[in-house]
C-alpha cells in the first residue's frame, strides 16, 4: 500500500521509473526498520508518510513518534565476507543510501521524529 | 507473492512472482527450507515475474545460498529485472552468488 502511494503520487509528475523504483526501496527499508525497532516491544503509534515531488528532486518526508533513529548509527553492512560468513541481514540502510542523494533526520519523539529522503531526478531532454 | 515449484532434470525450480517484502520473506524462506529438508539442495530462484524485492527479501535469498550449500547444494538466480539485479548488485549478493540471464542457462550449470 505504501509502495503504490509513492508510486502514485511519482506518476503524477511523471518521475523515471528507475527513480520511482528506487524511492519505493527506500521508503519500504525505512518503514520496515521502523515497524521492527522504532515501535519495538508492542510499541503502538502512527509512521506518517509525505511525499512532495518537484521537478528536480523528490522530497519524502517520513515522520515517527518511536524510539528514536538516527540513519550514521546504522552499522556499516558486510559486503565482501564469504558467503559463509556473510551476515544475514543489516543491508536495510545501506541499500536506502545508495539510492537517495540527501538523508536528513531530526529526532524528536515528543512532536515525532523527522526523516527526509531527497532523491534527485535526471530528466531526458526532449 | 506467489510460489511455484517445478522439478526440472537436474535441479528444482522456485518461480517466484510478485514482491519479496518484510511481510511475506518468511514464507519464502520456509517454502525453500521444506524443500531442502527432504533433499532439494541444488535450486534455482525464476525471478523473472519479481517487481519488488527489500533487503528483508534478500535476507531469505541469503539464508537459502546458505542452507543449500551446507547441504552440498547451490541457490541460483535467473531471470531477475533490473530493478532486482540492481538489489543484488548494490547488497553485494552478486559476489556470493551465481546469477544467469535466463531459466534455462541457471539449469544447464547445474548440469555441468
Amino acid at each position: 500500500m505504501l509502495r503504490d502511494f509513492v508510486e502514485e503520487v511519482c506518476r503524477e509528475v511523471a518521475v523515471p521509473e528507475r527513480a520511482v523504483g528506487q524511492l519505493k526501496l527506500a521508503v519500504d527499508e525505512v518503514c520496515t526498520n521502523l515497524v521492527a525497532y522504532g515501535y519495538k516491544g508492542g510499541k503502538i503509534g502512527d509512521i506518517r508518510v509525505a511525499v512532495e515531488p518537484e521537478a528536480s528532486e523528490v522530497r519524502v518526508m517520513i515522520t515517527d513518534w518511536g524510539s528514536p533513529f538516527h540513519p550514521d548509527q546504522a552499522p556499516a553492512p558486510d559486503l565482501s565476507s564469504d558467503w559463509r560468513d556473510r551476515r544475514v541481514g543489516g543491508l536495510g540502510w545501506h541499500l536506502v543510501r545508495q539510492v537517495i542523494d540527501e538523508i536528513d533526520y531530526v529526532a524528536d519523539p515528543m512532536n515525532g521524529n523527522v526523516l527526509t529522503l531527497v532523491k534527485k531526478i535526471e530528466r531526458k531532454e526532449s | 507473492m506467489e510460489v511455484r515449484f517445478e522439478e526440472r532434470a537436474d535441479a528444482l525450480v522456485v518461480a517466484v512472482a510478485g514482491s519479496i517484502d518484510a511481510l511475506n520473506a518468511e514464507d519464502l524462506e520456509q517454502a525453500i527450507e521444506a524443500k531442502i529438508a527432504v533433499g532439494s539442495v541444488r535450486i534455482i530462484a525464476d525471478l523473472s515475474g519479481v517487481t519488488f524485492v527489500s533487503s528483508t527479501g534478500l535476507r531469505a535469498l541469503l539464508v537459502a545460498v546458505k542452507r543449500s550449500r551446507t547441504e552440498g547444494g547451490d541457490f541460483r538466480i535467473a531471470a531477475a529485472s533490473g530493478s532486482v539485479q540492481q538489489v543484488l548488485e548494490l547488497s553485494g549478493f552478486t559476489s556470493i552468488l551465481k546469477t544467469f540471464e535466463t531459466v534455462e542457462q541457471a539449469v544447464a550449470s547445474f548440469a555441468e
